[in-house]
């Protein structure tokens, strides 16, 4: 099955046919976290990270010290009450957790910029209708071009470190939803090739055991080829400046001069310029 | 170095538009296998008499490939048998629409030392495509097909685009669709040719062309590191401003005494165009050594020419160097003469006094006149 990480519940039935798998595991009770790691490690199950879908503000999750040090992605609805989360920073502090929200009430992803600069690794969740693209913009360059110490902030990061002219950089990794390196399954064990795909029950297989080797898997194969077909419409995304880091992503919202476009040039020029910046060895005058 | 322009086959599975090969897809002929011999000892006559020469083979038609794989696999070993001791100096290459190509052409490839493929694409409808109509949705899908399975093999590829009318409408967007389509560039914008009436409505003047290019190249300069092989960009870079002198057949004035056009008949010729309108015939490859073809009387008023221009209609043209007068045969398509320079030396002229130089900062420095 080739090195792919899954995707999948906690279920403890599923988790025992896993034995020796690199894992994501999801889960939204914030009671089975700790007992899901135990069990996990008991199981020898690589894991690469717990998703915890939280449907309450980061301020409000009940962070337990058991967590400590394990890797956490937290999916919440928004940052909450500030004052509350001040209070939960020192024992964040010891957490390898990134913070996974949308955009906040405001419009300008203020909360990413507040976790990001208290030393906090966070992801904006993009959705193709509800994206300021001139705030991202704005988060970007922040992010990568900043000078005050600030934690990483996703995508934008991953495709800094991924970013080659000769080929897609495709950030889809940072939501588990590239194909080519993450397989989801539900608690049946059937797989699919996204999350989308597994909520409508389009499946690859039916049991993870028996997908063997994927190169073969003519679904799959139609699935990792299937940017090109942007290649046959006579207009849209490939003809599109950003495409090389986009790839058709935001095409369902896409309208002419949509302003998706002009953030992914802007994220390619930026990537570029502090490519070269890190580079250069800025070297300042010594008394 | 010599290069032969196999035409293995006339018959192409294409309509396109603008395609300027004479159009023989009902009663085009193919290579026989006999006459596929015959090149092999000619080739192999020909480099053990010159030890330090090589051939490079370009496979062309029509559509090449439309000859299916057995043809070349019955290639490679007319290869083997006939030229065991100089096969390393024959190198081939292929110019194909892909929309034949299957896994089955993978290891004739490898086999025949072809590492990346020459092909042509257009995003525009009904362009390029089979059929009166000219189903280019079909050719696509063939062709983008083709394309995965080239690069799942690790095959390099260059496509051609052809500059028509219709591209005048958004030169940009034609430019990222092609470098989005082929990240590391390997792009050729070259003007459509077209020599009859019945389809002026996609051709474009040299001013037009001039324009088309003029559109992309600031935001090329700009982002160059980018898009590094778009051509003719890169080529006028590397001429004008590193100062190496490195031209295309077209251009460089030299392709006098090194190519052969060889037709599925065995007739050879100068070039494809030259064989299409029946010009420059150096006779059949069954009466003739490719020394004899490549030393042909009639070459002369080629390199006659070369030497022409530069004493006259180009004299004092301080872009001689990038030019010499341009392609014989687009000169002759205009005045039934080859003692002219082609209109298109007007093209390259003026892109680079409009676009070129004010861009970029450099200008263009001649060679002292020999």
């Amino acid at each position: 099955m080739n090195s792919h990480i899954l995707v999948c519940p906690g279920d403890i039935n599923l988790l025992n046919r896993l034995g020796g798998k690199t894992v994501v595991i999801r889960l939204s009770d914030f009671e089975d976290v700790t007992p899901t790691i135990e069990r996990a490690k008991h199981l020898q199950l690589d894991i690469k990270c717990i998703a915890l879908h939280s449907d309450i503000p980061v301020s409000d999750i009940p962070f337990n010290r058991d967590w400590e040090g394990e890797p956490l992605a937290v999916f919440a609805p928004d940052l909450g009450n500030l004052r509350d989360f001040i209070k939960k920073i020192a024992l964040l502090r010891h957490f390898n957790i990134r913070f996974y929200l949308p955009n906040d009430s405001g419009g300008c992803y203020t909360s990413h910029r507040i976790l990001s600069s208290l030393g906090f690794s966070v992801a904006v969740l993009l959705n193709d209708d509800g994206v300021n693209w001139d705030a991202l913009c704005d988060l970007m360059t922040y992010s990568l071009l900043g000078l005050v110490r600030h934690a990483p902030i996703e995508p934008f990061q991953y495709v800094t470190a991924q970013y080659d002219r000769n080929r897609h950089t495709d950030y889809a990794s940072v939501y588990f939803e590239d194909p080519t390196s993450f397989l989801h399954l539900d608690g049946e064990g059937h797989v699919a090739l996204s999350p989308d795909e597994l909520r409508r029950g389009s499946f690859i297989g039916v049991n993870v055991d028996e997908i063997g080797d994927l190169s073969g898997n003519v679904e799959y194969v139609k699935r990792i080829e299937s940017w090109r077909n942007f290649f046959l419409e006579t207009n849209g995304c490939a003809y599109c400046q950003g495409w090389r880091v986009c790839l058709g992503k935001f095409a369902q919202g896409r309208k002419n001069n949509s302003s998706c476009k002009d953030f992914h040039v802007e994220l390619m020029d930026v990537v570029e310029q502090y490519q070269t910046m890190k580079d250069k060895n800025k070297t300042v005058w010594q008394p | 170095m010599a290069t032969v322009i196999l035409k293995a086959t006339e018959k192409c599975n294409s309509n396109c538009y603008y395609c300027d090969v004479v159009r023989k897809q009902e009663t085009g002929t193919s290579m026989p296998l006999d006459i596929l011999e015959l090149a092999f000892i000619r080739f192999d006559s020909y480099l053990k008499s010159y030890p330090e020469e090589r051939i490079d083979i370009l496979w062309h038609g029509g559509e090449p490939l439309l000859l299916g794989a057995e043809y070349y696999r019955s290639a490679i070993e007319l290869q083997e048998q006939h030229c065991p001791e100089t096969k390393s100096r024959i190198k081939h290459s292929v110019q194909t629409n892909l929309t034949c190509f299957t896994e089955d052409f993978v290891d004739i490839f490898r086999k025949l030392g072809i590492t990346a493929v020459g092909t042509s694409f257009d995003p525009e409808p009904n362009m390029r495509g089979p059929g009166r109509k000219i189903d280019s949705q079909k050719y696509n899908k063939r062709f983008i097909n083709a394309l995965s399975i080239l690069e799942g093999h690790g095959f390099g590829w260059g496509m051609i685009y052809v500059v028509t009318k219709k591209s005048l409408l958004r030169p940009l967007d034609v430019f990222f669709f092609l470098t989005n389509l082929k990240l590391t560039g390997g792009v050729n914008f070259n003007p459509v040719l077209i020599y009859d009436e019945e389809r002026k409505d996609v051709a474009i003047t040299p001013a037009e062309y001039v324009e088309f290019l003029g559109a992309i190249f600031p935001y090329w300069w700009k982002n160059r590191h980018r898009y590094p092989d778009i051509e003719p960009f890169k080529s006028l870079v590397k001429n004008i401003i590193d100062g190496h002198r490195s031209l295309g057949c077209v251009d460089s004035g030299s392709c006098t005494y090194h190519h052969i056009n060889l037709a599925p008949d065995g007739e050879t010729s100068q070039c494809g165009r030259s064989a299409d309108w029946g010009l420059l015939p150096y006779g059949n490859i069954k009466d003739r050594s490719i020394e004899e073809i490549l030393g042909d009387g009639q070459r002369r008023q080629l390199a006659d020419r070369v030497e022409y221009l530069r004493d006259n209609d180009c004299d004092g043209c301080r872009f001689w160097d990038l030019c010499h007068g341009g392609c014989p045969l687009d000169a002759y398509s205009k005045h039934s003469d080859f003692m002219y320079k082609s209109e298109w030396c007007g093209a390259k002229k003026g892109f680079i006094e409009k676009y070129f130089e004010p861009i970029t900062g450099a200008k263009f420095k001649p060679r002292e006149k020999s």
